[in-house]
């Protein structure tokens, strides 16, 4: 879950018209480079998914040089600057073995498509909506859209799309109409983004996909599936990820978070916000006259919708998931049987959306961090007393940090417990010793776990 | 309307030998319509359903009930239950005239607000299912205000039974996006293809030239959606677009005289207007399917066109029997302005429309969409279902429910 | 040929239940909870049960009950005034999971008791332990209930129900004096995929592939048709206590109150008229936040999943261009007086009079070349009864019109691979002169 500050935006966006200025084909354009390639996918059941994706280059250089970064999937978050009209995505083919090509519904440039050759009875059929960019083509390919509207997008390709958007070539593309503001009116101003991509994968296509151009049988379009109706998704993933274990932080209390909902799947994903209301804006990056209050917002297959959040007062968890359920993956077990009836599941297309302050910066909110004003991810709580290692050195529970502490220290020292790991590293060791000096005579904590 | 001398002659060949009818035991079709005082021998008032005596405030229509084939993108023929147009045939030929003859999509309705409908439906049986003694029904889905005995469900009224007609009678009150189909064994006869684009066009249309609508001047030819007084959903060409799906094994089974899979009911082949892509943009009718002896019995294409700067409405609808569909436009914003034959307008009566790449339609429901192409560079777009796996004729790659809009100078 | 009417017809009690109508649906069944000083308690448990299907089988099922009374399915709807603070105490009672509820559309809902789950707090049935939810029941409207706890799963095993928050205005859905209503009804629609609830059957709980829904059963009220014909709490249905069958009058201002239950999308189609769908996940289609200005008339209710949908369903039989109740000069001698206000229509039946005394403008087929529902009454008009042949119609004995509502996805119509059957109920038209409801006037 890509979670991004206003200002981080900014900045970033300013760093990335800096850097693009230099390849820039117009003094306003935003210009990116990438590299459509294989790649795998490792899911959280261990399968190895083959995939195809885009890669961003770092320059014209890098893209050339087939792009020294890996795919992901989706595919590098590409925003263009508020102000700028012009976006050209270059597309060179490193390996894949069909021709792809890049299209973002909803904008508008002009496309040449490429046809078929006329079949027995002089029949033609779109085999790309726009040019394409081959493994054989010296060049990479442009792609230019001239008058990018603001909104939330998806770029992907448009070529052979029943395949090629299953396959992983898909990305989000976004453009603010002005800075923290999603659309021209300024109803749709924000505090914080995030964008959630859905995506399914349906293992068996994806491997006779990749078995193309390869000895294996079977093979996508001869030996194996000739079209994709049979289409079987058994991964959900969001983000590109099918185990959500990230839970994201909606901004604060009161704060509005623009949750910007992109689904690459082939079927209809329902987020459901349970806690609170949404106002949906907009979708497929077209502003709604009137934003529409509902907790549940359909996402159709390819379509992009926008949603503000707006928490109220106070701390708390939203649990955010597809309403379709589609919330498991394919390898079981789906639910493990504890000893009293304790049943776990994978998750997936789900995620809590967390809300509260977050005093020391550290990610945790405060009403969850068990060291309020220590910078501790980890959240370790060896003793389970409810403060955390890096605010808690007193080792005998006694309330205070003191003498006392140190025997116990030293015997945890030596015996290579996580009890004295104060500084969350994982392992016991001298970096700790600064720490407990540090907590001398202090107090545990202060956490802003209640009890 | 068909050729009838050629189908009689191939329905003399099947049913001498299948032995389905004799001649007597069929009762003439009694086809209701006002000022029709058709004279079959130049003697003997009959009737052929189409008015001597013109009203341009009465429609008369005249459906056959039947079986036939259809053929898909991939070249397959299935067998279908459907509609046929056989408006004009009259009363003695009426029933040689509709055998055989199932239309996909059924024939397109295309009326006006205000009219006085009268659909008569024959019955003709099915030529390859002898065994089934089906009746059948017109349901105007979405007719405001409904009767039930013209509202075609077999379980709240009357279905009119094998070798007979009935007559339903619509006064078309409301314009809009409606669509029908026969709701007998619904599950069955749908999946079928007893289904077909429906639409009645708007009052509005037919104003003085010159009116007024708040601001917005019409001119005599203007064409709307709906009575918006406001101009807010004129149009220059409109195309029906219905989406709906095929399970070969279904139509197998049901050619075969077999159990009828409905749990396992999976619409392989999704279709526009009764066809995959590329058929979908072949202009006119598809050739006649090989096992239908010669008929031609798919005549609605969704090969859309138009010239630069003109709005494009666009009808769509969806009578699939199995699941929803995303419809999505490439490079062409799409201005939902009506749904199930309602415009969208807010309570103060203001023209309420919204822009999107993507209208999402579960079976019986409809969404009217301009597309505006003004601005637009000539070329072909695309218009597709996003649930990309369905663009699949079967097992053939690159086809499905897609068709292409020709924009022009 | 299979028809509705003739599988129907099958079940002796129908004669029962429509020759009483009064009490046959009253208003909405559901509980109200018990007062508890500061607002309203509702102790729920849930249990497992197994729930008959029209084909003489039987499927496995978890659902929510109140304490003390059997599981049901769909869940206990929960009745609340806007405003109210809720306590839902919950207790697992012998569902081999740990279970839980949440409550889209509320805000501000706490839970304490039972264990932390990956969404809210859970009950287990080993512990024995209670989980209780708190919350103001805030906003006027219709909303659901489904548990948190592994959702894909415990929804699909009908762990899953509706609540009803009334707005301070009786007989209004919401604050705006647009949702004024005279009678309502409610549909919770869902389904099932029997191969999950055999394996939870088996105890084959961890193998449970339910990825991706593979439904056969489609339901309504919890109910499969033509079961969902039946009254409310019929003894034969013991965890099914919900009917959805729908009467009015011409002329009420209906409230439907649509329920997205399962995990799929349905399109639910009235035959008969438009609805004007006013507020969607119990919020008014508004531009202010007051009115419902954005409200959209449609024939079909795109119904997903997870989702609520509030609509006043109206019919007259307006602009049919003849008279729905026959001629005078037909035997049905009735007027049309339309003095205060003059709106078009009968003060007292909402006849509309512009088509009063029309005659019906085509002659129907002879009895021998068609078939009868056995909804039918033989005649075309309101309120008519005719002669129809030995065994036919029979089940409508007020000389209704009546409309199917039904999912339009028609595959939606069968009951594991039996036609008719699934997701569909009638709504009847009755006259005037018929009593639906002295209760629910």
């Amino acid at each position: 879950m890509k979670i991004k500050s206003t200002k981080t935006a900014l900045a970033s966006a300013i760093a990335l018209s800096l850097v693009s200025a230099t390849f820039s084909s117009s003094l306003f354009a935003q210009d990116y480079y990438l590299c459509a390639k294989q790649g795998t996918k490792t899911m959280s059941d261990t399968t190895v998914i083959p995939m195809w994706g885009f890669a961003l280059a770092t320059d014209a250089v890098d893209q050339a040089a087939g792009c020294a970064a890996a795919i992901t999937v989706p595919g590098p978050a590409l925003t263009v600057p508020v102000g700028d009209n012009v976006l050209n995505i270059h597309v060179k083919n490193i390996d894949l073995p069909e021709a792809v090509s890049v299209i973002i519904p909803g904008q508008h440039a002009p496309m040449t498509p490429v046809m078929s050759a006329p079949d027995a009875q002089g029949r033609q059929r779109v085999i790309s909506f726009t040019h394409v960019a081959s493994m054989t083509d010296a060049s990479a390919s442009t792609y230019t859209w001239s008058s990018m509207q603001p909104g939330t997008y998806a770029y992907q390709s448009g070529s052979h799309p029943a395949v090629q958007v299953q396959m992983g070539l898909y990305g989000a593309v976004t453009k603010d109409a002005a800075a923290g503001q999603a659309y021209a009116s300024a109803s749709t101003a924000y505090d914080s983004e995030m964008t959630v991509i859905y995506s399914e994968i349906d293992p068996v296509l994806h491997t006779q996909v990749a078995n193309i151009g390869t000895p294996n049988e079977p093979k996508y379009g001869s030996t194996g599936m000739t079209s994709t109706i049979d289409y079987n998704p058994q991964y959900f993933l969001v983000n590109g990820d099918d185990s959500s274990t990230g839970t994201p932080i909606a901004g604060a209390p009161l704060q509005t978070s623009l949750i910007r909902f992109i689904n690459m799947g082939l079927e209809t994903h329902i987020p459901t916000l349970h806690g609170d209301d949404m106002a949906i804006i907009a979708e497929d990056g077209h502003a709604y006259t009137n934003a529409r209050n509902q907790y549940s917002v359909m996402v159709a297959a390819g379509q992009t919708r926008d949603v503000l959040f707006t928490p109220p007062a106070g701390p708390g968890d939203y649990p955010l998931f597809d309403r379709m359920l589609n919330l498991t993956n394919k390898t079981p077990p789906f639910v493990t049987a504890g000893a009293n009836g304790v049943l776990t599941s994978p998750g997936s297309l789900v995620t809590v959306l967390q809300v509260g302050t977050n005093a020391d910066t550290d990610n945790v909110l405060d009403h969850k961090d068990n060291c309020l004003l220590e910078v501790n991810p980890a959240q370790m709580d060896t003793d389970k007393d409810g403060f955390g290692n890096a605010c808690d050195a007193d080792l005998n529970n006694d309330g205070i940090v003191n003498t006392q502490d140190i025997p116990l220290f030293i015997t945890a020292f030596q015996a290579n417990s996580q009890l004295v790991d104060l500084n969350e590293d994982g392992v016991a060791n001298t970096g700790d010793i600064p720490e407990l000096i540090r907590m001398f005579f202090t107090e545990p904590g202060p956490t802003g776990i209640s009890n | 309307m068909k050729n009838f001398k050629m189908h009689k002659l191939y329905i003399a060949m099947l049913a001498t030998g299948i032995g389905m009818f004799s001649t007597n035991t069929i009762a003439v079709p009694f086809i209701q319509c006002p000022g029709d005082n058709f004279l079959s021998d130049g003697v003997t008032p009959g009737s052929n359903g189409v008015p001597e005596v013109v009203d341009p405030n009465v429609k008369c229509l005249h459906l056959s009930a039947g079986d036939g084939f259809a053929t898909m993108a991939d070249g397959r023929e299935l067998y279908i239950f459907s509609f046929g147009d056989i408006t004009g045939s009259d009363e003695a030929n009426a029933i040689d005239d509709g055998i055989m003859f199932a239309n996909l999509p059924a024939p397109t309705i295309v009326l006006e607000q205000g009219q006085e409908v009268y659909l008569s439906l024959t019955n003709v049986g099915m030529v390859l299912r002898p065994d089934l003694s089906d009746a059948h029904t017109v349901h105007f889905h979405g007719f405001p205000n409904a009767s039930a005995i013209f509202d075609g469900l077999p379980d709240t009224a009357i279905s009119i039974n094998l070798g007979s007609t009935m007559t339903y009678y619509y006064n078309l009150a409301q314009p809009g996006t409606f669509m029908y189909h026969c709701h007998v064994e619904a599950s069955e006869h749908m999946q079928m293809g007893m289904l077909g684009n429906l639409y009645v066009k708007a009052a509005q249309n037919k104003l003085p030239d010159g009116t007024n609508l708040n601001g917005f001047i019409h001119n005599a030819g203007n064409e709307y959606v709906y009575n918006d007084g406001d101009g807010s959903t004129f149009y220059d060409v409109e195309y029906p677009i219905q989406l709906t799906g095929m399970d070969p094994d279904f139509h197998d089974a049901n050619e075969t005289v077999q159990p009828l899979p409905f749990a396992n009911m999976k619409d392989k082949y999704p279709l526009i207007n009764g066809r995959g892509y590329p058929d979908t943009v072949i202009a006119g009718p598809l050739p006649a399917p090989v096992k239908n002896g010669g008929l031609v019995t798919q005549t609605q294409d969704s090969n859309i066109t138009a010239v630069q700067g003109q709005k494009i409405l666009l009808r769509v609808s969806s009578l699939s029997v199995t699941r929803f569909y995303s419809l999505k436009s490439l490079g062409l914003d799409m201005q939902v302005v009506g749904m199930g034959a309602k415009p969208l307008r807010t309570a103060a009566d203001t023209a309420n429309p919204y822009t999107t790449n993507t209208i999402t339609l579960g079976g019986g429901e409809a969404i009217d969409v301009i597309i505006d192409t003004t601005g637009v560079a000539p070329g072909k777009y695309f218009l597709y279902t996003s649930n990309l796996n369905n663009l699949s004729n079967n097992t053939e790659d690159f086809g499905g429910m897609m068709t292409e809009i020709e924009i022009t100078l | 040929m299979y028809s509705l009417s003739k599988v129907f017809k099958r079940a002796s009690l129908i004669v029962l239940f429509l020759g009483c109508t009064p009490g046959a649906n009253a208003a909405i069944q559901g509980v109200t909870g018990t007062p508890d000083g500061t607002g309203v308690t509702f102790n729920l448990t849930t249990s497992t049960s197994n729930i008959p299907t029209p084909d003489g089988n039987s499927v496995r099922m978890w659902g929510y009950g109140v304490a003390g009374s059997p599981m049901q399915y769909p869940g206990p709807t929960l009745i609340i005034d806007q405003g109210t603070q809720v306590t839902v105490n919950l207790t697992n009672t012998n569902i081999p999971m740990k279970v839980s509820m949440l409550f889209p559309g509320q805000e501000g809902v706490s839970a304490t008791g039972g264990t932390a789950g990956q969404f809210t707090q859970e009950s287990s049935s080993v512990l024995g332990d209670t989980v209780t939810y708190t919350f103001t029941a805030a906003n006027p409207g219709t909303y659901t209930y489904y548990s948190g706890t592994q959702p894909g799963l415990q929804i699909e095993m009908g762990l899953m129900g509706a609540i009803i928050v009334r707005s301070g205005t009786a007989d209004q859905a919401y604050n705006d004096p647009s949702t004024q209503y005279d009678r309502e009804y409610l549909f919770v629609l869902s389904e099932v995929d029997p191969k999950v609830h055999q394996d939870v059957e088996f105890g084959l709980l961890p193998m449970i592939n339910n990825t991706v829904s593979h439904s056969t059963f489609w339901f309504m009220n919890g109910r499969l048709g033509p079961d969902t014909f039946f009254p409310d709490n019929s003894s034969f249905l013991p965890n099914q206590p919900y009917g959805s069958l729908a009467q009015m009058h011409p002329g009420e201002r209906v409230l439907i109150r649509v329920v997205g239950g399962g995990r799929e999308g349905h399109p639910l189609h009235l035959h008969g008229n438009n609805i004007n769908v006013f507020a969607r996940d119990g919020r008014l289609m508004s531009s202010n936040g007051v009115s419902a200005d954005l409200a959209v008339s449609d024939y079909t209710i795109q119904a997903l999943p997870g989702a609520t949908y509030d609509g006043i369903w109206e019919w007259t039989g307006e602009q049919l261009g003849w008279d729905i109740y026959g001629t005078n000069a037909g035997g049905q001698t009735h007027d049309c007086n339309d003095v205060a206000p003059v709106d078009g229509f009968d003060d007292v039946t909402s006849e509309y009079c512009a088509d009063h005394d029309v005659e019906i403008p085509v002659v129907l087929p002879e009895k021998q070349e068609t078939a009868f529902g056995g909804f039918y009454s033989g005649s075309p008009f309101l309120g008519a009864l005719s002669d129809l042949p030995p065994g036919e119609g029979g089940l409508n004995l007020n000389g209704g019109l009546f409309f199917m509502w039904h999912s339009h996805n028609e595959r939606e119509l069968t009951n594991d691979d039996i036609y008719p059957g699934g997701m569909m109920t009638m709504m009847i038209i009755e006259p005037h002169s018929a009593v639906i409801d002295p209760g629910n006037p």
